[in-house]
């Protein structure tokens, strides 16, 4: 890969991470304006279940995608899940 | 324990109002009547199937357990099912029933679809389509002016319509009482369900290691209630007791149970304290076991709590009927009523093996003298039902 | 049927989830000292669920039914705003929601009222809630029973059985 496609890909996970983001704070305004993207949703975050499906609800209707539940136990951070979504869109 | 001491004092002060099932009504995916739907859970049938229509519309899951040809206007589905099961109960009860007779009717949605026709713009107005609407319909139907209760607890809503007909059979409220849950098919339930992830895949498969999820069913199933003196009186015959409705609430979460099962393993206590009974006198659980992995881990704990190691039988019916929510614990009821008078568990479509400390269920027909029976229901918001019944001994 | 102790306006054309979030800051005098398994609830609304039902479906049609939102779902349920009140005070007894008008109104005092003579719980709050919709107000109501007031409700169900 070319450093310029490398730079490319960052950014537009930076971008996907962004929107996950700020997905997630619409579901729990209680979230701080901002933390590390490797912070652990159920663990760091104190997001349940339910917060979880919702925001993966929020991302199929967002990147035009459908997600199998069997999907769900992998989107433990804001980075997992932006890798599964730069994955899927680039495939 | 005066507490208990008290309670049991108020129990033997009503010995003299036994109340018990004279009539069952039953229209479910699994068959017509009690008789049916039990005959077809004994040969391990299940009603769950995919259908064409939910697939063509785009649902992620489009199997269900639903009702062919149900007659009538579909936004009355619910109203339907409620008065062919009502009529049914009745007409086995053999009572004239008075014009004072209670109706106490539980369901989730009521008549979900007139609510989603109004959401697409069809000029409804949604409150000629609550619950309410339901039990007004079966009053009408039998030209009733008693005490009229909609029971509004989703998923344990059968459950508390006939705790809150005892209730009023036993102080005198009523002589008699129709009681029972229904729920019509609901795409909006599919929805929900689905897109709540608590949908399995393929099938519902309770207290199974393997579950993923619960499966969508319908129905409706009713109950006439009465004194056991007034039934002996007029020559009825007594199907079952109905002895206590213990409840509590999780005050968790909106939809997840509480994972140590403690408030499900309450509602069981409860139901058990007030007929002054001890958990090992339990003869058979019909377990809520909707298939989802939260809700069938937490009923296990509950199970577990109370019982110990020394389980009753525990059985669940949503792998055969699917998960009816409001009519679910009613159509169990039905169930568990049959299961006494022919003194054996139904078989547990879709368990195989339990979780490693979970509990195991019936895979087979279990004869045995059955005497006293939990009806285990709970729902979002935490709630939980437990339902005692005792086989009737004049 | 004496004053309610709390008796609050809600706000029109608001989802049920919205308008619960309105009130319960001001009911935490009523439930002060009553949370735990002894505390039993009992609420009566005439249209529980009827707006977040139409709204999420609404919702549910414009996105799709594979690509819904679940997150208005579970108040779609009309025992979500009785489900609601017991998760923010600690209420883990007996947790009841009828729909009507009149009759749900008096079936929730007759339960509040036998669950406390019967011992089962100690404490016991009737609520009544009319959801507001469209440029209409609702109206949320609770009262706290006591033990004592029992008597009098045992004397008023007799009369009504009398009469």
């Amino acid at each position: 890969m070319k450093i310029n496609e490398t730079t490319e890909t960052v950014r537009i996970t930076d971008d996907v991470i962004n929107q996950l983001r700020s997905l997630l704070t619409q579901i729990q305004p209680r979230l701080p304006q901002t933390w590390p993207s490797g912070s652990l949703f159920q663990s760091e975050l104190g997001l349940d279940s339910l917060d979880l499906v919702e925001l993966v609800a929020r991302v199929e209707q967002r990147y035009g995608m459908l997600i199998a539940d069997s999907e769900l136990p992998r989107f433990v951070s804001l980075d997992a899940m932006a890798d599964y979504i730069c994955a899927r869109t680039q495939a | 324990m005066r507490e208990n001491a008290g309670m049991t004092g108020d129990r033997i002060g009503e010995v003299a109002h036994r109340v018990v099932i004279t009539g069952i009504g039953v229209c479910s995916p699994l068959g017509g009547s009690a008789t049916e739907m039990f005959r077809n859970l004994m040969h391990s049938e299940t009603a769950l199937r995919n259908w064409s229509d939910l697939e063509t519309e785009g649902y992620r899951c489009s199997i269900a357990a639903r009702i062919e040809d149900v007659p009538g206007n579909p936004l009355r589905r619910g109203g339907t099912l409620a008065l062919l099961a009502a009529r049914q109960a009745v007409h086995m009860s053999r009572a004239n029933l008075p014009i004072n007779t209670g109706v106490y009717i539980g369901s989730t949605l009521g008549e979900s679809l007139a609510f989603e026709r109004a959401a697409e713009g069809e000029s409804l107005d949604v409150r000629e389509y609550g619950i309410p609407s339901i039990t007004d319909a079966v009053r009408q139907d039998f030209a009733f002016s008693g005490p009229a209760q909609s029971l509004a607890t989703a998923c344990a809503a059968g459950n508390y319509a006939v705790g809150a007909a005892m209730e009023d059979v036993r102080s005198g409220r009523v002589p008699f009482a129709i009681a029972g849950g229904v729920e019509p098919f609901s795409r909006l339930s599919m929805v929900g369900f689905t897109r709540s992830r608590a949908m399995a895949s393929d099938t519902c498969r309770p207290f199974d290691m393997r579950r993923s999820g619960m499966m969508l069913g319908e129905g409706a199933a009713m109950f006439v209630l009465e004194t056991a003196e007034r039934a002996v009186a007029r020559d009825a015959t007594p199907l079952a007791e109905v002895v206590a409705l213990g409840l509590s609430c999780d005050a968790y979460h909106p939809t997840a149970p509480r994972p140590d099962g403690s408030g499900m393993k309450r509602a069981m206590q409860a139901a058990i304290d007030e007929a002054g009974l001890s958990p090992g006198m339990i003869d058979w659980v019909n377990a809520h076991g909707s298939g989802t992995r939260a809700s069938d881990a937490a009923e296990a704990c509950a199970l577990r709590g109370l019982f110990g190691n020394e389980l009753p039988i525990v059985s669940g019916s949503k792998g055969s009927l699917g998960h009816a929510l409001g009519a679910s614990s009613a159509l169990e009821l039905a169930v568990c009523v049959q299961g006494l008078l022919e003194q054996t568990v139904p078989p547990t479509v879709g368990h195989q093996t339990p979780d490693t400390d979970g509990v195991p269920c019936t895979r087979e027909p279990v004869r045995r003298p059955l005497r006293w029976i939990l009806n285990n229901a709970f729902a979002f918001g935490g709630l939980n039902s437990s339902l005692l019944l005792r086989r009737y001994d004049s | 049927m004496r004053p309610a102790d709390i008796d609050v306006v809600l706000p029109s054309n608001a989802l049920e989830r919205d308008a619960m979030e309105s009130v319960v800051d001001r009911l935490t005098a009523l439930f002060e000292g009553a949370t735990g398994v002894r505390g039993g609830l009992y609420l009566a609304s005439t249209d529980a669920g009827n707006a977040t039902t139409q709204r999420f479906w609404h919702d549910a049609m414009a996105a799709g039914v594979a690509l819904a939102n679940p997150e208005l779902f579970p108040w779609c349920l009309a025992n979500a705003p009785c489900a609601a009140l017991a998760r923010r005070f600690g209420i883990a007894g007996p947790n009841f929601t009828w729909l009507g008008g009149e009759d749900a109104l008096q079936a929730a005092w007759h339960a509040a009222e036998s669950a406390l003579a019967r011992n089962r719980v100690d404490n016991a709050f009737v609520v009544f809630v009319e959801f507001g919709k469209l440029d209409l107000p609702g109206r949320f109501q609770s009262w706290r029973l006591q033990k004592q007031e029992i008597r009098r409700g045992e004397e008023r169900s007799a009369a009504a059985l009398l009469s």
